[in-house]
């Protein structure tokens, strides 16, 4: 059907009228949803972190033991290993796969929320600290609201802008499944259909909690112990320290103190292709860094880099089940010592 | 590059923004070629090449031939760039088919029993842009249109990227003399170009998409359903082509509006057509009118008597039918509609079938023959095709659909039934227009924010864009 335009200047007015409106109200209506998202509750819009934070706040029993990182940590703690490793009642995994800004955030959240262990493990790695952070904009821009975007915003510049915008300025596309799901009370069709073809179940049936599948060494495995390292290794060559990364540790291990949390900080095992990417120069500042850390919180660093053989990886920086509960039964006791300061950690 | 994607969008703001900046309309049609180019590079950096070479090639045949005085000159220069053209299409689109039906003879002489698979990547928007240069090389040597002087303006008449990669398919008369005039910027032709937009973001995004996520199991397994679920997928295949196909058509239409160009239309409520001759004159506007232009009357169109106007039909459907793919079902679905048409015409019709009462049941009937030529369209196979058509016809139990994909499917039929009954009955632009400003903006943000909402994530590249 063609259509013809209107004549006159008038039809032009209310049609530039319209437009400019139309831009104002999507606007407002995207900004309006954000807000709205900011508001909800954190299983809206970030279950898996909303999962994470229910375990590490859970009581009957409460965990003495959290451990805070990314997928490195999944694989290599085997929370099951280490309980009948060294009697700690409980011990639960908060991974979220951002880093230490994440772990550092995730840590507060969880501390606002009521929990309280005993001992509280983060992970570190040469490359956590580089600047700009990495995954601000990929799972961490999801617990971000106005104030964390300002706040990160010089380091969100840095990375792909554009999963921040469609986040923050286009909540509607972004968090449509979310959106949809909570409004209406259930997933839309085509979230179940997505979800059925991935997971191989049946409709309605949620993913796996990435946070709780461990990566598993399957009958066609075969460790790739130098998948990855290169792309590491540039990531820290040069090695510019995020002093905004260091304060958000700071921030976390500050709270941790006044709370009377015992904080200690592991490096999990790493294969000998990405250690050989970091060189001197990085080893030697990333050890630096932990000097004052330990001065000024007590926190002490354990390196685990070292200590796992390059077959038990999956790649470069994550080790099997099988490496992981043989590792998690070896470092028990040198954790508990760590937390109970009795004895050498080293 | 998807239209509705952040990365067409910058691309579109940027464009937009230099295009309306400039004054020399040379300059703009600069500005509309790189964009045009970074386009179609965005999906391959080489292929590119592929069309930048047919356009260098025709443009350059096209003044050669202006400049012939001689008739078997100007042929011969016609014939040497179709050969190219048609070459070219043929190499890219119809290599290993061709080489499937050869191969029979082949493998008589002595040669392997399987044919041979030539890793062959289909150039984005080929048969359009095939299809374009043709008609402007036949154009000039009837002396329809002059050959372009300007490189820059036939380029763009061949790549201006609405159109690039699914057309419409547009012609040379009616795009070319566009390109001269420096236009004022508009905001009545951007409204409308923002509304046709939105339309198309709605049918393809909300409507097309969704449809997608039920009705391709249903195609992939067809042996599993009954005859219910196999009509709501075949149903669900129809307005889905339509709305994937129409949607990309109204984004590009209203992507041209907003830098005052005019595309052809392309669709005209086609699925409320009386017959297949009426479907035809409104499905696929642009490519049916070009085969009639280019393929059936130079075959002698109906000038030849009965036998020879049926089998011109015929022919220009069963090309029609191959053009949109190189398979057997693309193939026999154009013979399906060839035969359709040879047959709409052959009956003598009574005339009290005419009567406004039976409107509904030739709008029924009609539709059931396309919905049943889309079975051999869609289907990965004849076989599949041949299971699905018999279970249409002859009741048959099977797997139903779940409670909600059925509450979807219901919905959204429901949607594109009411809004073809209120297009057939209201002047929707008359309404439009009727409301004032802050109505229309309402409207216009809360149907870009529901299409954003409902994107279903298997949403991905138009139908279209394969053939």
């Amino acid at each position: 059907m063609a259509v013809r335009l209107h004549p006159g200047k008038r039809a032009a007015r209310r049609d530039r009228s319209a437009l400019l409106l139309a831009a104002v109200a999507f606007v407002a209506l995207q900004l309006g949803t954000g807000l709205w998202l900011d508001d909800a509750p954190l299983r809206v819009r970030h279950w898996v972190a909303d999962a994470a934070l229910d375990r590490a706040t859970a009581t009957d029993p409460s965990p003495e033991w959290l451990f805070f990182g990314s997928s490195r940590f999944m694989a290599a703690i085997d929370t099951g290993t280490l309980k009948e490793t060294i009697h700690v009642p409980t011990v639960s995994i908060v991974a979220e796969g951002s880093g230490i800004v994440g772990s550092a955030m995730l840590l507060e959240r969880a501390l606002d929320r009521g929990a309280a262990p005993r001992a509280v493990f983060i992970e570190m790695s040469p490359e956590w600290f580089v600047r700009p952070p990495r995954y601000l904009d990929a799972q961490m821009v999801r617990m971000f609201d106005w104030s964390d975007v300002w706040h990160w915003l010089p380091e969100l510049a840095l990375q792909d802008l554009d999963k921040t915008i469609w986040a923050r300025l286009l909540p509607s596309y972004r968090y449509r499944h979310e959106l949809l799901t909570a409004w209406v009370g259930e997933e839309p069709p085509y979230v179940s259909a997505t979800l059925v073809a991935a997971s191989g179940g049946s409709a309605g049936t949620p993913p796996v909690d990435p946070a709780i599948a461990r990566l598993d060494r399957g009958a066609d495995f075969e460790a790739k112990p130098e998948d990855g390292a290169r792309r590491w290794g540039k990531r820290v060559s040069p090695f510019p320290i995020s002093e905004r990364t260091v304060g958000a540790l700071e921030r976390a291990l500050d709270r941790c103190r006044d709370a009377g949390i015992r904080c200690v900080l592991i490096t999990p095992p790493l294969s000998s292709f990405q250690r050989a990417e970091y060189g001197d120069d990085v080893q030697n500042a990333y050890e630096a860094l932990f000097e004052e850390l330990e001065r000024e919180f007590d926190a002490p660093h354990l390196d685990f880099s070292a200590s796992a053989p390059d077959e038990d990886f999956l790649d470069s920086s994550h080790i099997t089940n099988d490496a992981g509960e043989r590792f998690s039964a070896r470092i028990g006791p040198r954790l508990l010592r760590a937390v109970t300061g009795e004895g050498p950690t080293r | 590059m998807l239209f509705h994607s952040t990365d067409f969008l910058q691309l579109f703001a940027i464009a937009f923004a230099l295009y309306w900046g400039l004054r020399r309309q040379q300059h703009r049609m600069i500005v509309l070629l790189l964009a045009s180019l970074y386009f179609y590079a965005r999906w391959s950096p080489w292929l590119v090449l592929l069309i930048i070479f047919t356009a260098l090639f025709d443009y350059w045949i096209a003044l050669r031939m202006d400049a012939a005085e001689e008739p078997r000159r100007r042929k011969r220069l016609m014939v040497i760039s179709l050969s190219v053209s048609l070459g070219l299409l043929g190499f890219f689109k119809y290599t290993n088919f061709l080489v499937g039906v050869a191969w029979p003879g082949i493998h008589w002489l002595g040669a392997a029993e399987l044919p041979p698979e030539f890793d062959i990547i289909l150039p984005l928007g080929i048969s359009f842009y095939t299809f374009e240069t043709i008609s402007y090389i036949v154009d000039v040597y009837k002396r329809r249109v002059p050959a372009e002087r300007k490189l820059v303006d036939y380029a763009l008449f061949l790549m201006f990227f609405p159109h690039l990669v699914a057309g419409p398919i547009v012609r040379p008369a009616s795009f070319l003399p566009q390109l001269q005039v420096l236009r004022r910027f508009d905001w009545r032709r951007l409204e409308l170009g923002v509304r046709l937009f939105l339309l198309g973001v709605v049918k393809k995004a909300v409507i097309a998409d969704n449809l997608a996520v039920m009705v391709d199991p249903i195609f992939a397994d067809p042996g599993a359903y009954g005859t219910a679920v196999l009509w709501a997928g075949t149903v669900g295949y129809a307005i889905q082509i339509y709305c994937d196909f129409s949607g990309y058509t109204d984004m590009a239409i209203g992507i041209a509006h907003a830098f005052g160009l005019k595309l052809p239309e392309n669709f005209n409520l086609p699925y409320l057509s009386m017959n297949v001759s009426e479907f035809w004159r409104r499905w696929h506007i642009s490519l049916s009118s070009w085969l009639r232009d280019y393929l059936y009357i130079p075959l002698g169109g109906n000038r030849g008597g009965g036998f020879a106007t049926h089998r011109n039909l015929f022919l220009t459907m069963l090309l029609g039918g191959l053009w949109h793919g190189a398979a057997w079902t693309f193939v026999a679905w154009g013979a399906y509609h060839g035969l359709l048409l040879a047959i709409h015409r052959i009956i003598p019709w009574p005339a009290w079938l005419a009567h406004r009462a039976l409107i509904p049941v030739r709008i029924a009937t009609t539709f059931f023959f396309v919905c049943i030529g889309w079975v051999l369209f869609r289907a990965q196979t004849f076989s599949d095709a041949g299971l699905i058509i018999h279970r249409l016809l002859v009741p048959t139990d099977g797997e139903w659909l779940d409670a909600t994909a059925s509450a979807s499917f219901f919905a959204i039929v429901a949607v594109v039934v009411l809004a073809h009954a209120v297009r057939r009955f209201v002047d929707v632009e008359r309404v439009i227009r009727s409301w004032p400003a802050p109505i229309t903006a309402l409207v216009v943000a809360v149907g870009f924010y529901l299409s954003l909402l409902f994107s279903p994530d298997a949403g991905g590249a138009f139908i279209y864009f394969q053939f």
